[in-house]
């Protein structure tokens, strides 16, 4: 018998069958439930001292190294007295500060995330106008952004948009010794602008302003 | 009528006379529990049903789900899915109605048949047919019709199979080789047989074929079985879904949702339209198969056979006629052309083999002058084994011989040398070579060539287009083989096939895990028929292939296992293609109903409202609309079902966007276009003084709510 | 700054990080290609001895290679041993080393149980607050060691998955070796090299619990402190999500600048979006890979657009307040360092590879938003977690391949291996488990009173009912986001036992029945594909399997959709 293919089909690439190992008898004495238990246990006790400690030890280790700043927490030290982090939001609802996003529980990150009200809730509607009854007292240039009386998604962040700043101006020319005019420049001059050019929005960490603005006004810190 | 597709005038063909009061019975027959608990998604619609009934009768029974109770709004929600459950269970009536009537007609042919019993002795008796036993012998003179399946073991006798086949044709039935075979059922047209019986009483052919296209117990094919398992699954997620958004909506308040919505809901988004006709597509797939002269032994092998991978075809009366024609003449050297012309004619003018006739027809094209001999005037030298060599002496003591190279060079020397490398050469090419010669003279040859069917080279196209590759069978050399497997366009093909090889061939693309099929009708096709995964065997053949074979073709005609894959291709897709409309069917339904839902709801809602996209206004009468198009979707594709998606031989991948576009696309539009337009027609219904009278008298004389 | 739907200006940003992942997966996904199938790769001389230690302690043999019946054991046992491990870490979490964090006590069985689950089965949704709830020790020897091995087994499972269509000798692989070889050449190795990115991208990185500062107005603050960058790498890269601090990657320290939110979408993106090119790699098949990703491209693209458009909305219930200027984005819930499109990715990615790392109160989102976040739990596999999303696509095409195979004429197979009743089988369960999973706790949770009766205004309560829908979807889906509501307090005996089970089985139950489509598969031999065939690597297959995922997931979710999201909408 012969077999000719005239037009040879082209050979279709077989799949190999490259990991199939042959499974060798189970070795003598070897209970594989037991040996699956002891094997899980093992593999357990390794991941915790390699990946639960080593791992993280290690990284802290070069971190402490060369970027030992930041691997504290941005703190922002002042004759070696941290005044808090750059990152993070503190109090600050003095009336010659600019004030940051309204958070529930008073910046204490330990109290986890805020739970929000949702989109169409309305007891949004109350919770955003009694926040803007803080405002209410105090001149504001335009209508209030809506940035300054709602929740971030942290309630923990210290940033605003410049916008939001420069609405404040009024109330912290009224309550201190610095014009408008200074103000806008100081303002401006803690912008941060997106990273090179196009990554992140620009925006003011509210924390290191309020930081410089209480140097200028020569009050404590 | 070759090929069993065109003609209807068989008797195994009655799909035009189905009878409805068999319909009729067989779809309320289908209402019998046990009947619809095999069908998983139609039967989670008959317990819906049942439960719509028994609360439309007493609404009290459950308070908290039937709150803002209408007496006939849950009498439409129950009549309508009465109709989605009839409606399939009519499909698969008329799918079975056709196979019984093909069965009916073929019982007619059995009825009171006696046979003539031939005991060891040779004295004939006769006895009713239910005694034969296997290995009797009985006798069926001319224009009886033979009683029994057997072989034929003495005579020879032309049968006429026209009332199993259709075929009008008489077939020639002789002791010896591979035509013994006779059916039970057909008839001596001329000669006279002794057969011997092959089956037992009840075991014939025709009670086979009896019972398979009547059986109601049709085993489920590996395909429907899966495709059940899944719409099994997503009809009890699709409950799990429904259950959830009633209780929800109850829960949160925003809408109520009583049980006629509840379950016009789900029963509109159930797979009704696949689930209502699964079982008729199946039935219908084995009856198409029926209708095209074939006899598939379960369903198994149709679907089997819009799977195949190779077709394994013999060479010899598949791809060509089986018959060799001349197609040249060569002179020997100092031999005019017209002498050999001729010698060839009257050589050949009483052959009345084809070879002969085909070289008398070559000789007379070729050359001016006709040939007359006068009776009494010559004797036909027959061929013989011994001779190897057919020919005629005439009057005059002239011989005329014509037969192989080496038959003639016995009688008339060594062939000159040129005329002996044209016949070499001409055997290298694959043609067989015959010398002629007079009165111990060669005078020249003939080439004769295996001639391929025509239209059977638009086929294997065909077939290769549908994924199939073709594998040549032939007991020709190499050469021979290659030519015809050129000149056919086969993908593969084997020469100097031994009986084994196909047997061999099959293993082997087995073993790589392809589906074959082969046809066969010898004795010696028998394992490989049984080995192949569709075996279509040829009612001509032996009782042994027939039996080894999956399925026979009563036309006798190989190139039958063409149609037959498209039949099973199409089984196939017409699954697929409703699937996919029924789902995509389905989600248009949603749109129908949940935004109504909402309509008693206070304000608010503006985004589930403008789901509302259909712009219906009525609750009651969107959900009656949703389930009234849901079942009118069985009826409408119901002849789609039976008939099979349309198929052409294309990719795979141009299949699959058309098909997607015309059932997918077409199911999804079809959903809010048809919703849309029931509701139009109930709308106006409603607003016809005529039907709100009868709709308020049902409502008075109905009992429900009242109990 | 104002945005619009053009893909410059504010999409800038986001777009290079997709090339950028989409660039770097074919090589990372063949790499993990290799990894799963036992080949070698780059750094085998490291990875090697390791693992061969590792194998000799375990007392594995690395050749034998496991039936499915003793693979799913392996499996079950090791997750078991991990689950009981942390139950007990958290209930007696004083007592082992880094217990004594001040005002922190051992945990309630329940709680304990919750987050045992939810940590050991990649879902990572919290009913606690880390910072005030969980000591040192139980973060970094219980959850964090669970980060890695759950990842590790989604990772196993994915490989068992796809030996089944290479093997033909009944055998799916060894669990042990599975999970050793993830964890060693693919989560560690990306972990620490997220890790040190991290540290320069300034997350803080130290063993110190926390720092108290002098605040400017001259009061204290306790500032929480750990090894945040460490954490956060496996966080994100494991499909995890549980985050080190409670605010998760919203709060600074987790994710301090628009470039640390940029570099973590990609520590999210890497495994999930690799792995149709790792299946790709396994099966030998390159173009595999593409209907796949096609598939996750369209159904992510269209979320992240859907999350956008929502967001720059204004909303129409603020809209009345006088001299409030709702500005170009809706702000609830933002995080002021990041663009509204750099958000959005992160919240969108993360939820759709099932990270559930939050950088925004998703209860914030617009109910748009929402329904696209709660559409990606349900799917569970455009791109779907870390190993498990592939299995899910995977599961899902076999159900789309079935249906279209039957619709070109041929009993459907992939990669030339039939489909059978047995895969459907496995493969529409997954369709019915999913959907029980979300529907019987919501139903029982409201029907038994376990919350207090929803708001009676339409639109605080369907956010309610929408913030539970979420919970029991984030939990069957293995996903871990949470919106919350203030109506429902879900750190409760109730929500902790069932979220427990909703979790376990929506975790397990999958996994096993991908394991057994893989021996079915895996004890037939493959045949050559023929002309045939369907092919799916083409685009109009690429289409089918992205309607057919989105039609079956509307079909089974549309009415959860309905009462949820879009009740909100408008809900007066």
């Amino acid at each position: 018998m012969t077999v000719h293919p005239p037009r040879p089909v082209r050979p279709l690439d077989p799949i190999p069958d490259e990991t199939a190992t042959e499974a060798p008898p189970v070795p003598a004495g070897h209970h594989p439930v037991l040996g699956h238990l002891r094997a899980s246990i093992v593999l357990l006790v390794l991941t915790v001292f390699l990946l639960g400690l080593a791992y993280p030890g290690a990284i802290t280790f070069f971190a402490q190294k060369v970027e030992a700043t930041s691997a504290n927490g941005s703190l922002y030290y002042v004759n070696g007295t941290a005044y808090g982090s750059t990152l993070i939001a503190q109090n600050l609802s003095a009336p010659w500060l600019f004030w940051e996003r309204p958070t529930p529980y008073d910046y204490n990150s330990s109290l986890g995330s805020p739970t929000l009200l949702g989109y169409s809730d309305p007891a949004l509607v109350n919770e955003t106008k009694s926040y803007m009854q803080q405002y209410g007292p105090y001149k504001v240039n335009a209508s209030v952004p809506a940035i300054l009386v709602t929740i971030s998604g942290s309630g923990l962040d210290p940033d605003l948009t410049p916008e939001a700043v420069l609405v404040q101006i009024p109330r912290i020319a009224a309550h201190s010794n610095l014009t408008e005019a200074e103000l806008n420049t100081l303002v401006d001059a803690y912008i941060i602008p997106p990273f090179a050019g196009f990554i992140g929005p620009a925006y003011v960490d509210v924390f290191k302003l309020d930081l410089k603005l209480l140097t200028l006004e020569h009050r404590s810190v | 009528m070759a090929t069993g597709r065109t003609s209807p005038s068989a008797d195994v063909r009655a799909d035009s006379r189905i009878s409805l009061a068999y319909v009729l019975a067989e779809s309320i027959r289908g209402f019998d529990p046990r009947r619809e608990i095999r069908h998983p998604v139609m039967f989670t619609v008959y317990v819906l049903f049942l439960f719509i009934l028994v609360v439309m009768l007493d609404p009290g029974l459950f308070p908290d789900l039937t709150v803002g109770y209408d007496k006939i709004y849950y009498l439409g929600t129950a009549v309508l899915l009465f109709a989605t459950l009839w409606f399939a269970n009519l499909s698969e009536g008329i799918a079975e109605a056709q196979g019984r009537a093909q069965a009916e007609s073929l019982r007619q042919i059995r009825g009171g048949l006696r046979a003539r019993r031939l005991d060891p002795a040779g004295t004939e008796s006769a006895v009713p047919v239910e005694t034969l036993r296997i290995g009797d012998v009985f006798v069926v003179p001319q224009g009886e019709t033979i009683p029994m399946d057997g072989d034929v073991v003495h005579g020879a006798a032309q049968i006429d199979e026209s009332m199993l086949t259709g075929e009008s044709q008489t077939v020639l039935r002789e002791s010896g080789g591979d035509r013994t075979s006779v059916l039970g059922g057909s008839r001596v047209a001329e000669g006279e047989i002794q057969v011997r019986v092959s089956a037992l009483q009840g075991q014939s052919f025709l009670d086979r074929l009896i019972r398979l296209v009547e059986s109601t117990t049709r085993e489920k094919t590996p395909n429907e079985i899966a495709l059940n398992v899944l719409l099994s699954a997503l009809s009890l997620a699709l409950f799990i879904v429904v259950l959830g958004l009633v209780y929800l909506c109850q829960l949160t308040g925003y809408a109520a949702i009583d049980v006629a919505t509840a379950s016009s809901l789900l029963v509109s988004l159930l797979p009704t339209t696949i689930g209502g006709l699964l079982p008729a597509i199946g039935i219908s797939g084995i009856n198409r198969v029926a209708e095209a002269n074939v006899i598939a032994k379960s369903g198994k092998a149709v679907e089997a056979a819009g799977d195949l991978d190779v077709l394994i075809l013999d060479k010899t009366g598949t791809i060509t006629t089986g018959n060799r024609l001349a197609v040249q003449l060569v002179p020997a050297p100092e031999v005019e052309m017209g002498d050999l012309l001729t010698a060839a004619l009257v050589g050949s003018s009483l052959d009345d083999t084809p070879e002969g006739r085909s070289i008398v027809r070559l000789a007379a094209r070729r050359s001016a002058q006709s040939v007359r001999l006068e009776p009494g005037s010559f004797r036909v030298v027959p061929f013989s084994a011994e001779r190897r060599m057919s020919g005629i002496v005439l009057a005059d003591g002239t011989e005329i011989y014509k037969g192989s190279v080496s038959a003639i060079q016995d009688y008339a020397g060594e062939l000159p040398p040129t005329l002996a490398n044209a016949a070499t050469e001409g055997a290298r090419q694959g043609m067989t070579v015959l010398v002629i010669a007079r009165s111990k003279r060669t005078l020249g040859l003939v080439y004769l060539k295996d001639v391929v069917k025509p239209g059977i080279k638009e086929r294997l196209a065909e077939l290769r287009r549908m994924g199939i590759r073709t594998v040549m069978c032939t007991g020709d050399n190499r050469l021979t083989a290659a030519t015809i497997a050129k000149e056919a366009g086969v993908d593969d093909f084997i020469a100097e096939a031994r009986p084994e090889a196909k047997l061999l061939l099959i293993n082997r693309e087995k073993a790589q895990g392809r589906l074959v099929a082969m046809t066969g009708d010898g004795t010696n096709d028998a394992p490989a028929l049984a080995r192949a995964d569709v075996g279509l065997a040829m009612n001509s053949g032996t009782s042994a292939a027939k039996e080894a074979g999956n399925m026979v073709d009563l036309d006798s005609d190989p190139t039958k296992l063409i149609q037959v894959v498209s039949i099973g291709k199409q089984l196939l897709i017409t699954r697929g293609a409703l699937t996919t409309f029924s789902i995509t069917n389905d989600v248009a339904k949603y749109f129908a109903i949940i935004p109504v839902l909402f309509a008693t709801a206070g304000g608010g809602f503006v985004g589930v409202r403008a789901l509302n996209v259909l712009g219906l206004s009525s609750p009651h009468l969107a959900v009656l609309a949703t389930v009234l198009f849901n079942a009118l979707m069985i009826p409408t594709l119901i002849p789609l079902a039976l008939r099979g998606v349309p198929f052409r031989p294309r990719s795979a991948i141009d299949l699959l966007r058309q098909n997607l576009l015309l059932y997918g696309i077409g199911g999804l539009a079809s959903a809010f276009v048809g919703i849309k337009a029931v509701y139009i027609v109930l709308e106006w219904l409603g607003r016809i003084p005529a039907w709100q009278s009868l709709l308020s008298a049902l409502a008075h004389f109905l009992p429900g709510g009242f109990l | 700054m104002s945005y619009s739907l053009s893909l410059v200006g504010p999409y800038l940003d986001i777009a290079i990080v997709f090339a950028l992942v989409l660039a770097l997966a074919p090589s990372i996904g063949s790499f993990m290609g290799r990894v799963f199938m036992n080949r070698p790769t780059v750094g085998e001389g490291v990875f090697g001895p390791i693992e061969r230690a590792i194998y000799r302690l375990l007392g594995v043999n690395p050749r034998h290679s496991m039936r499915v019946r003793e693979y799913a054991v392996a499996f079950l046992l090791s997750n078991a041993v991990l689950i009981l491990w942390i139950f007990f870490l958290l209930m007696f979490q004083n007592r082992f080393p880094w217990g004594a964090t001040p005002g922190i006590s051992p945990m309630a069985w329940d709680l304990a149980l919750h987050s045992a689950s939810s940590f050991s089965t990649n879902t990572d949704f919290v009913h606690f607050v880390t910072e005030s709830q969980v000591t040192q020790g139980g973060l970094l020897l219980g959850l964090q060691v669970a980060m890695f091995l759950s990842a590790g087994a989604g990772l196993a499972i994915l490989a068992a998955f796809i030996r089944g269509f290479v093997r033909k000798d009944g055998t799916i692989g060894n669990y042990f070796v599975d999970i050793t070889r993830c964890v060693v050449r693919i989560l560690t190795p990306l972990s620490i090299l997220g890790a040190v990115v991290l540290v320069f991208l300034g997350l803080p990185e130290t063993f110190a619990t926390s720092a108290t500062v002098h605040t400017l107005l001259g009061s204290t603050q306790s500032i929480p402190l750990g090894p945040v960058a460490s954490w956060q790498s496996i966080m994100l890269i494991g499909s995890n999500g549980g985050g080190i601090f409670g605010a998760n990657s919203a709060h600074p320290f987790e994710n301090p600048s628009a470039l640390s939110n940029l570099f973590e979408i990609g520590l999210m993106m890497v495994v999930p979006f690799s792995s149709p090119f790792a299946f790709a790699s396994a099966v030998r098949r390159k173009g595999e890979a593409l209907p796949f990703l096609g598939t996750i491209l369209i159904v992510f693209f269209t979320a992240v657009a859907l999350v956008i458009i929502g967001q720059i909305a204004t909303n129409p219930d603020l809209s009345p307040i006088a001299a409030l200027s709702q500005g170009s984005a809706y702000p609830v819930g933002q995080e002021t360092r990041f663009t509204l499109p750099e958000g959005a990715l992160f919240q969108t990615v993360s939820v759709y590879a099932n990270v559930g790392a939050n950088n925004m109160a998703i209860g914030a989102l617009s109910p748009i938003g929402q329904m696209a976040m709660l559409f990606g739990m349900f799917t569970q596999s455009t791109p779907g977690g870390v190993g498990t999303g592939m299995g899910y696509l995977l599961t899902n095409a076999l159900i789309a391949i079935f249906v279209g195979g039957l619709m070109v004429g041929r009993t459907p197979e992939y990669l030339g291996k039939k489909i059978g009743r047995q895969q459907i089988g496995w493969a529409a369960s997954l369709l019915l488990v999913h959907p029980v999973l979300i529907f019987t706790p919501l139903v029982a949770t409201l029907m038994g009173g376990f919350v207090p009766p929803l708001p009676t205004a339409v639109g605080a309560s369907a956010h309610t009912f929408t913030s539970i829908l979420y919970e029991f979807t984030s939990e069957a889906a293995n996903n871990g986001s949470g919106m919350g509501s203030v109506y429902v307090n879900d750190a409760t005996l109730w929500f902790n036992v069932v979220g427990a089970v909703v979790m376990l089985i929506g975790r397990f139950f999958p996994m096993i029945a991908m394991l057994m489509i893989s021996h079915y598969f895996s004890v037939q031999s493959p045949l050559p594909p023929g002309p045939g065939t369907l092919k799916t690597q083409s685009f109009t297959f690429t289409i089918y399997l992205t309607l057919f995922l989105i039609i079956l997931t509307a079909l089974l979710f549309l009415p959860a959709l309905a009462l949820g999201p879009l009740t909100q909408i408008g809900g007066g």
